[in-house]
């Protein structure tokens, strides 16, 4: 390392008036590293390495300390400076405080429910942010143990001056008790598709059912003639009808608005009872007139639907 | 082991310095001494075990006081 960057870092300047064979033999017996040794007017200046600043005093009685260079000086010298000192305990403070301090809690998971019952749960573990940062996995276990019958995983992390908080929902089976009710058409209609776990088919695809008549039995005759009673469950898709009439006041839109206008409100007012599972088959538009300042329009349409469940 | 440079010497594993000048430094090593001779010669930097010496230099005299002994006998 040169000189100059030795300087820089920072290096005690001493001078004393002595010979110099016998200060250099001092240093040498002593082992003080000296540096930039002149003499001048019988004056030696040098310099040394802050840390030996007390083997210098020690081996020299009439030495004089004339400064410390460098970035080590320049602390040296704010350090006998008050209110440079009370600066810097005062940044050291608030630095270690804002370090230690947990400002948000960032709660990611697959249901919003269970994001708002683990907030609560922080919440009656007084974690509120901003709180005093506290150990992450002794958190994490009070936590879990909190959450264990609503919680599968959790995982806990601090980053900075958040905890982050991931977690997966226990999932429970829906476990529903099987019934031997029989499954009766809520409505005419032509036999599409059975979806059956249990029960015995009293119908086949593409018969015509009448409203009342009964589709899945609870009764199923094994070869011995006998009757034995089965669960029923499951659903059982028809083709079914339904004729709407929609109507809507003269205007001047052209007639091909007022024809899809009249056909989107059909479809909606068709719709508006179908489940997810089902849908519209065919859809016949039977007749679309302007009488008396009212246009209508009636369409004829085939729905697939579970006529099961009313 | 001495090592010499424009105006710079740097010498290893001496023994003890002798005399220091600024026109003359000598330094005992094991069984000679070497007489850094120049001008504004001064010692740059030193520890137990090496010496940087700088200055004007005009000769590194290698010195064996044995042999001068024997001579003048």
């Amino acid at each position: 390392m040169s000189m100059k960057k030795r300087q820089n870092i920072g290096l005690d300047k001493w001078q004393i008036i002595m010979d110099m064979n016998e200060f250099i033999h001092i240093c040498s017996q002593r082992n003080i590293l000296i540096y930039e040794v002149h003499e001048k007017d019988h004056i030696i200046t040098f310099y040394t390495s802050v840390f030996q600043r007390y083997e210098v005093n020690r081996s020299f009685e009439n030495i004089e300390y004339v400064k410390t260079t460098g970035m080590i000086g320049f602390l040296l010298r704010s350090l006998k400076q008050p209110a440079r000192v009370i600066s810097i305990i005062v940044s050291v403070g608030i630095w270690y405080a804002l370090s230690n301090t947990i400002f948000e809690i960032n709660i990611k998971g697959d249901k919003q429910a269970t994001s708002q019952l683990v907030e609560t749960t922080l919440q009656e573990m007084n974690l509120v942010p901003p709180f005093y940062s506290q150990d992450v996995q002794q958190v994490k276990a009070e936590l879990k143990k909190a959450l264990e019958n609503d919680i599968a995983w959790l995982e806990m992390t601090k980053e900075g001056s958040r905890f982050k908080i991931h977690y997966t929902t226990k999932e429970f089976a829906n476990i529903e008790p099987l019934s031997r009710d029989e499954l009766i058409a809520q409505k005419d209609g032509v036999i599409a598709q059975f979806d059956l776990q249990h029960g015995n088919k009293n119908y086949q695809l593409n018969d015509y059912v009448k409203a009342g008549d009964v589709l899945v039995r609870n009764i199923l005759t094994d070869s011995m003639n006998v009757d034995e009673e089965i669960y029923v469950k499951g659903k059982v898709y028809a083709y079914t009808w339904e004729e709407v009439t929609v109507e809507m006041d003269a205007n001047d839109l052209p007639e091909a608005f007022q024809f899809f206008q009249l056909l989107f409100d059909a479809r909606r007012k068709v719709s508006e009872e179908l489940k997810s599972d089902e849908k519209i088959y065919k859809e016949n538009i039977l007749q679309f007139s302007n009488n008396m300042g009212k246009i209508s329009m009636k369409v004829h349409y085939t729905l697939f639907e579970d006529i099961t469940t009313p | 082991m001495i090592s010499v440079d424009a105006n710079q010497v740097m010498i290893e594993h001496y023994i003890e310095i002798r005399d220091v000048t600024s026109s003359e430094i000598k330094i005992q090593m094991k069984q000679y001494i070497i007489a850094v001779r120049g001008k504004n010669l001064h010692v740059a930097a030193m520890s137990k075990y090496e010496i940087f010496i700088k200055g004007i230099l005009e000769g590194v005299i290698f010195e064996y006081e044995k042999e001068t002994e024997h001579r003048t006998r």
